[in-house]
């Protein structure tokens, strides 16, 4: 659904976008991913055609975002990291201007727009003036208006930066929604956590270089991360140390207070040979946990350069 | 060499207790700008095309002679050149001291940094006198630019010192005057271009309509002349400069040019004073309001027809805002006030009056219609450029709406929203013609004069639209915009035109005229030429303007 072929984005000397090379396919959504800086803005603002890249081109539902400018803004619904809002104009009259800025027939809009404030829980603020909005109410109007227009494709540029936990939780669900309508949805945070829990795949970018691109669990033989699994055990911490240092597969085995840390190489059934050669041994396992790659910890090792 | 300037200001005048760091920070940032530089580099072209112009018209087609009556008139020529020079100063350094500081408030609120400075020991008065001075020094360095200029002319003779002096400090405090205006009104106004309407505004109905109504009814004899005098050239800066410049016209006032410096000195002590003392409540109430306001009643109106035409003609036409319904009631009372009686004044002609009542109409209808197109120049260009401060631009351009459907619906908006304006301006101009031909003893109607003007102000319309739209695109801020738009206005109106049609008759049309003898059809036509080709040519410039203004639409988004 969207594709990038060797874009780039300079401004003068400095090179915001290299030579990107992105797929999403049709239904996902995609986590873009990076430090402040990276190009993420930019590549989104090239994909909405509000940037010409300097170079290699892009591509929305087949689109040349160069040549069809037009068609491909028809298929997708763009929200900025600041979402600015007109004064002066209410919810129901913002949401219908764009509606007729998107060529929406006059008699389909009001149904369209009382759509849209039903799905984003807007239904209360119809008549209320968009600046008096807070932060998240905004935040939801915006989503409300890339959705007037019924996009193929969803591009959204850190949609829940400035929001309290509620409001992004609401966000969240929200983007399920999409997601579950068939929505392809690009999405940027900072928030790392959320984009783990909504994202199926994940593109981490910097300094204009998309430095890993799929999806979480692919991300740990890149980066060369070995498993770790967490284990608690009711008596003789000591006996349990001694047994499982003796196995080959297991390269370190720590005491961290109560716990023990067992890391492995890249040995998928890590846990299991742990639980085994413990019970085995006469040990009674009360907590066994393989420890979590976080999309946090991917992210640092990646943008520090250390990618083999 | 501002910072340098500042540096050796602040040490030499022991400033720091009165502007803080203000005054060092403004100046600094200022050498910066880019644009302080095209300003000061526009204020000297701008000054000596001037000159060349007054020169032209004094000594070179002042007529046929021989050297010794062209030296003969060298004196004439620097006497003008250096009255045309003040004038020029007196009226751009308002201007500037005006545009200056319309920001100087707002902008910081806008920034959000003026919460922040409030929570540092800087108090109120340094940070108005802060900015205060630095406005104004930029200013003075403009003024200082001239003076060589003035000292240059002066060889050829015709004005002694004294009246150079005078002329430059009456200039100097109506500038201090208007910028302290500006500031003051900064603090409150949410735009800069409201700040410079406002003041334009009670400019035009304070020192313009009520000054003119009392000279007026001086003149009728409803009031002495010496109160006369006192509120048009003591009272009032443009009387009072006119009064100096008139070189013995006027001798009786011309001594009262430093009470009139004096009074305006002190008229500035109140109103930074007045800043000073409101600064603080003010500054923090707006700086913690936000944009955010309570819900106002007013029905949904449904979109209809083009949304961006829609979008634009949403909002009523004296704004929501108390402030800019105020201004619009001032306008009006300019309006009651000022042409009302001027319009008696002039059918009051054939009785004998004089001539007061179609001057002062004249300057009434000058001041009215440059509100009317400075408001034009005002919505046109900051319909773009506030789409860009708020941050809807780009979502507005995200959407399949052409390039040409948005640049056509602002223009549309902008012209649409100045009708009443315009059509109450023909009106106006009706009447003055009605008043001229009932003087000048007319048997008909001047009904060609009438659409000779009404195409001039298509034309017009066109142009300040047109470079709207423009300077919209190019340029980020509302305030950048508005003033790009309105100097380039109101250089073109008051200065190209003149010069245009001036050279334009004289080069070329004069000879020809002369050899076609008074009775051709021709020696009426040529009027009628010489005042639509700069029409044709403002239609042009408007129209190219607007066309690159959608060419450009897309590359300064962000």
């Amino acid at each position: 659904m969207i594709k990038t072929k060797n874009l780039s984005k300079d401004y003068g000397s400095l090179t915001a976008v290299a030579n990107l090379n992105l797929t999403i396919q049709q239904g996902d959504i995609f986590g873009f991913i990076g430090p402040n800086g990276a190009g993420k803005t930019t590549t989104m603002r090239i994909l909405v055609t509000l940037l010409e890249p300097t170079h290699g081109t892009a591509f929305i539902d087949g689109l040349d975002v160069r040549k069809k400018g037009k068609k491909v803004r028809k298929l997708v619904g763009y929200m900025p990291d600041f979402m600015g809002v007109y004064d002066d104009l209410k919810v129901f009259e913002y949401l219908e201007f764009f509606a007729a800025a998107f060529a929406i027939e006059r008699k389909k809009r009001k149904s369209i727009v009382d759509g849209v404030l039903e799905l984003t829980d807007l239904q209360s603020k119809r008549s209320a003036t968009v600046d008096s909005l807070s932060r998240g109410m905004q935040q939801r109007l915006g989503l409300a208006r890339v959705l007037i227009h019924d996009p193929k494709v969803l591009i959204l540029d850190e949609p829940a930066s400035g929001l309290d936990p509620r409001a992004r939780i609401e966000i969240r669900e929200l983007l399920r929604e999409l997601k579950r309508m068939g929505k392809t949805i690009m999405i940027s945070s900072h928030i790392l956590s959320e984009l783990e829990e909504i994202c199926d795949h994940v593109g981490i970018i910097e300094h204009g270089r998309m430095v890993f691109s799929g999806t979480l669990e692919e991300i740990r033989p890149r980066l060369g991360i070995e498993s770790k699994v967490r284990v608690q055990v009711a008596n003789n911490q000591d006996k349990a140390v001694e047994l499982l240092s003796a196995l080959p597969q297991i390269r370190q085995v720590q005491v961290i207070d109560d716990y023990i840390s067992v890391t492995f190489g890249d040995d998928q059934e890590g846990d299991g040979i742990i639980a085994r050669t413990l019970v085995n041994g006469g040990l009674d396992v009360t907590f066994l946990q393989p420890e979590q790659l976080k999309l946090d910890d991917a992210f640092l090792q990646l943008t520090k350069g250390i990618v083999h | 060499m501002n910072t340098a300037l500042a540096d050796g200001v602040s040490v030499l005048g022991g400033l720091w207790w009165l502007t803080g760091p203000i005054f060092d920070k403004e100046l600094r940032v200022a050498s910066r700008r880019r644009r302080s530089y095209v300003l000061r580099s526009a204020y000297i072209a701008l000054l000596c095309l001037f000159i060349l112009y007054v020169w032209l018209i004094t000594v070179r087609l002042g007529g046929p002679g021989s050297a010794s009556f062209r030296a003969s008139r060298m004196g004439e020529a620097g006497r003008r050149v250096i009255t045309a020079i003040i004038w020029f100063q007196f009226v751009a350094a308002q201007l500037m001291a005006i545009v200056l500081l319309s920001t100087s408030i707002g902008g910081e609120i806008r920034q959000r940094t003026l919460s922040v400075l409030m929570t540092t020991p800087i108090n109120s008065l340094q940070i108005v006198m802060g900015k205060l001075l630095s406005g104004l020094l930029q200013v003075t360095l403009l003024l200082a630019i001239s003076l060589p200029l003035l000292a240059i002319i002066r060889v050829f003779g015709g004005v002694p010192w004294g009246h150079v002096v005078s002329g430059l400090c009456i200039t100097l405090t109506a500038a201090v005057f208007a910028g302290a205006l500006s500031l003051l009104l900064s603090m409150t106004a949410r735009h800069a271009y409201t700040v410079v309407l406002t003041i334009m505004t009670g400019y035009l109905l304070v020192f313009g309509a009520c000054s003119g109504l009392i000279g007026l009814l001086s003149a009728w004899g409803l009031f002495g002349s010496t109160f006369a005098e006192v509120i048009l050239y003591v009272l009032n800066p443009f009387g009072a400069l006119h009064a100096v410049l008139s070189l013995g016209k006027t001798a009786g006032v011309i001594s009262s040019w430093p009470v009139h410096c004096a009074i305006m000195l002190s008229a500035t002590v109140g109103v930074v004073s007045l800043a000073v003392w409101r600064f603080r409540k003010i500054a923090l109430s707006r700086a913690f309001s936000g944009t955010a306001k309570p819900d106002t009643y007013f029905p949904i109106k449904r979109v209809e027809g083009a949304p961006i035409v829609w979008k634009e003609m949403r909002k009523p036409f004296f704004g929501r805002r108390k402030a800019s319904f105020i201004l619009y009631a001032v306008l009006t009372g300019v309006v009651l006030l000022g042409f009302v009686p001027s319009v008696f004044a002039l059918f009051g002609f054939r009785r004998g009056r004089g001539p007061v009542g179609s001057s002062l109409y004249y300057y009434l209808m000058m001041g009215f219609s440059l509100i009317v197109f400075v408001r034009l120049a005002v919505l046109s260009a900051a319909s773009i450029t506030a789409e860009k401060e708020a941050g809807t631009w780009p979502i507005l351009l995200a959407t399949p709406l052409d390039d040409t459907e948005i640049v056509r619906g602002k223009a549309i908006a902008a012209f649409r929203r100045n009708v009443p304006l315009l059509l109450l301006l023909i009106l106006l101009q009706v009447v003055l013609y009605l008043g001229i031909m009932l003087f000048a003893g007319m048997a008909f109607f001047p009904v060609l004069y009438i659409i000779i003007y009404v195409i001039g102000l298509a034309g017009t319309v066109v142009f300040v639209i047109g470079l709207g739209l423009y300077f919209g695109v190019r340029l980020k801020s509302t305030n950048a915009a508005v003033a790009s738009t309105v100097g380039i206005y109101i250089g073109v109106e008051l200065f190209g035109r003149r010069v245009f049609t001036t050279l334009l008759y004289s080069i070329f049309l004069a000879p020809f005229y002369r050899q076609a003898g008074r009775g051709a059809v021709l020696t009426w036509l040529i009027p009628i030429a010489v005042t639509l080709i700069p029409t044709c040519v403002c239609l042009g410039v408007g129209l190219l303007a607007a066309q690159r203004a959608r060419c450009r639409l897309r590359r300064s988004i962000f």
